[in-house]
């Protein structure tokens, strides 16, 4: 049956724009920055899987980095998701937070954008408080104005104790600022938050899925997992 | 109360001071000796052993499980989702019956309701479906080049579909969630399963929380004027057909297109009650002109004409009147006819037959005019059913009857055969037990018995089971 002709079916595509915004201050270092590197590695597969059957949406990656600057990663140009490989990612030393939004706002300008998108996800990963508490939050404010940051599936990831991050800070980056700040305590936490948050979003921004009512967001973003993880007695807590 | 995961036993944290990274984690392990107990259904207090976690969705999370040496699907549902009225519905569901006809069994659905006391949570067991051989429709579009369903295939897989829907909704139920996600299909043969039926509830009852799947929400439910009911799954089944014959959403024209970011609130717009068919005869506003929609303007071009029909008349008026939707019975109609209607061009290509279609039959491949072969026409009460004749063609129970569906196995009424004294004559043989009326073109009659064959005469007639049956060419 194979040899006969096909029908000449082809599904038009749409672009998914992918937005890393990755910690690596001083305050990253050792573990942290390790299970960093490695659940982005482990969550690109995992993303893949989420889409592959869905011709319909192209998945374009990029990472854009901050610790006292913020630099491109991997980019400016997008990466097609199959081809993504996420490069090991060293510590430096502040958290300029706000020029990783600066950097992203730029890329999501009408010009730059595709004609034809699905939301674009922008995946925050923060250990800390922004070094400049005023310019982060001009940053998102303009961010927030621009047609597509203001539709765009945002979540942050705090990595650390309650007294290291500041999740107000955080929270308000998310698209959805009812909802709980994802929290990474440990290594085992980071790696599921990074792979549930990276696919659940692309997922949301993309494929249709089943609703339950009115819907308060632009895209349905599905509760995280909820979890409850014991710290072993004696070990350290950072 | 600790509440656990649903991944299983929870995870020990390892602050990040205290180790390296080491291996793989893994967030879904397995679940040795995890129990779920039938707590209602055929066999109360049945043990499943939970095997390994098969796939995760909104709702719940699906697992491979084993009842003896039976492997089955077991659903378990997140704490959050599996409220008391969902519990209710699937355990109406499990005392129902949905395995006496072909429609209902291709249902995926629940056989017991269970509790799993270790995860503190309840599921429903049901039939495994083997995921390498029934695709949905992402998978088949992913895998082009590999695995394609032929027209005659594509057919059937929509005559089979429309049936079952028909079926559940004479039962009572509506479905609420068609979508792509919810339908698989066996390319090799057109054969469907129909997933994830725990939402289907009793029509006009509105307990069940899913309202549907955007792409798939009919224009009153997206607007919130209407909750799930059978017409609404008539949308929903209208613009899954059509995007199993194009590829392609029926709603995604040049309004869809002039849209930047494909959120929600865009959904909303163009699902919604601004929607517009993008092959609306009497609306061009919505017309898939974009470069980038080649696809569906090509599949529109080479679709047999019964098709564009009903799906302009599902898109159009159809589309803000559910009263005048597309039903089911007029689909399996549809897609009997072009399923027995199928040919082969020279050129290898698999043409479907349409006696709507005016003017010669072209291949959509080579483009050449194709031959038709001569035609019985049955005049069934409703719409007349054509029957090409070639040699071995089988006249079979649902051709007369097309509206009581199909018989499984179908019943076998006549065949084509040659007349063995004469070469190059042909005749319709008699396979049932009662004989027919063969009316010449002279208006003599002759009997018919079982076993002796009607002579392929172009105009004359053969009365069939109170049917009147012509040959045409
Ligand atoms: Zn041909």
């Amino acid at each position: 049956m194979s040899s006969h002709p096909t029908m000449p079916f082809e599904v038009a595509r749409r672009q998914l724009h992918f937005l890393w915004l990755v910690d690596y201050s001083g305050s990253m270092q050792g573990a942290k920055i390790q299970a960093l590197n490695q659940a982005i590695r482990e969550a690109i597969p995992e993303i893949r899987a989420a889409v592959a059957n869905h011709p319909e949406v192209e998945v374009l990656m990029r990472a854009i980095r901050f610790s006292d600057i913020a630099e491109w990663h991997v980019g400016p140009d997008p990466v097609p998701l199959d081809q993504f490989t996420w490069p090991i990612l060293g510590t430096d030393n502040y958290t300029n937070t706000a020029m990783a939004l600066e950097l992203a706002a730029g890329e999501l300008d009408v010009a730059k954008m595709p004609r034809r998108g699905f939301p674009p996800v922008l995946l925050l990963i923060s250990d800390g408080e922004a070094s400049d508490a005023g310019r982060y939050r001009a940053a998102l404010q303009n961010l927030l104005t621009l047609p597509w940051g203001k539709r765009a599936v945002r979540i942050a990831i705090g990595i650390g104790q309650d007294h290291q991050i500041n999740e107000r800070e955080l929270r308000a980056f998310n698209s959805d600022v009812e909802r709980p700040l994802l929290r990474a305590h440990n290594v085992a936490e980071l790696v599921e938050q990074i792979k549930w948050a990276s696919t659940a979003a692309t997922v949301a921004s993309s494929a249709g899925k089943s609703a339950t009512g009115q819907a308060t967001q632009n895209v349905l973003l599905p509760q995280a997992p909820a979890h409850v993880m014991l710290i072993p007695n004696g070990g350290d807590v950072f | 109360m600790v509440r656990l995961s649903t991944q299983g036993r929870p995870q020990k944290g390892v602050p990040f001071e205290a180790t390296e990274v080491a291996g793989k984690t893994r967030p879904h392990m397995s679940h040795p000796n995890v129990l779920a107990i039938a707590t209602s259904g055929s066999t109360p207090g049945r043990e499943y052993t939970i095997l390994r976690r098969l796939a995760g969705g909104g709702q719940g999370e699906v697992y491979l499980a084993r009842d003896g040496d039976r492997e089955v699907a077991l659903k378990v549902y997140h704490a959050h989702m599996g409220g008391a009225e969902q519990e209710a519905m699937v355990r109406a569901q499990v005392r129902e019956d949905m395995s006496r006809t072909p429609d209902q069994r291709r249902f995926v659905w629940p056989r017991d309701l269970v509790r799993v006391a270790a995860w503190n949570r309840w599921g429903y067991v049901m039939p495994l479906v083997d995921r390498g051989r029934f695709l949905d429709l992402g998978e088949l579009q992913a895998r082009r080049g590999k695995v394609v369903m032929s027209p005659r295939r594509n057919a059937e897989a929509g005559y089979q579909l429309s049936s079952s829907m028909r079926a559940l909704h004479l039962a009572g139920h509506c479905y609420r969630d068609i979508s792509r996600n919810n339908i698989l299909f066996d390319p090799a043969t057109g054969e469907i399963r129909i997933i994830d039926n725990d939402n289907v509830g009793v029509a006009g009852d509105t307990q069940s929380g899913v309202v549907g799947t955007p792409e798939y929400m009919a224009p009153e439910i997206i607007t919130g004027r209407a909750a799930p009911s059978s017409e609404t799954d008539l949308h929903a089944l209208a613009v899954l057909l059509f995007e199993m014959w194009t590829w392609h959403h029926p709603l995604h024209g040049d309004l869809e297109c002039r849209v930047h970011c494909w959120d929600l609130p865009a959904k909303q717009r163009i699902y919604g009650d601004q929607a517009v068919f993008i092959f609306d005869p009497r609306n061009d506003a919505n017309r898939p002109n974009d470069p980038d929609y080649r696809g569906v303007r090509a599949a529109w071009e080479i679709m047999p004409e019964t098709l564009r029909r009903l799906f302009t008349a599902a898109f159009t008026e159809g589309l803000h009147t559910p009263a005048r939707r597309v039903t089911e019975g007029q689909w399996q109609h549809a897609f009997l006819q072009l399923f027995d209607g199928a040919l082969r061009c020279p050129c290898g290509a698999e043409l479907l037959w349409d006696p709507a279609a005016a003017g010669p039959l072209r291949c959509w491949n080579c483009k050449k005019a194709v031959a038709v072969p001569p035609r019985l026409r049955i005049d069934t009460g409703a719409a007349p059913f054509h029957l090409p004749l070639v040699p071995d063609t089988q006249l079979l129970g649902h051709h007369l009857r097309p509206s009581h569906g199909r018989g499984e196995p179908p019943e076998l009424v006549g065949q084509v055969v040659p007349n063995p004294g004469v070469p190059g004559m042909w005749g319709l043989r008699n396979l049932s037990g009662t004989p027919w009326t063969f009316v010449g073109m002279d208006g003599a009659t002759r009997l018919v018995p079982p076993q002796r064959s009607a002579p392929l005469t172009l105009g004359a007639r053969v009365m069939i089971q109170n049917r009147t049956c012509t040959f045409e060419s």
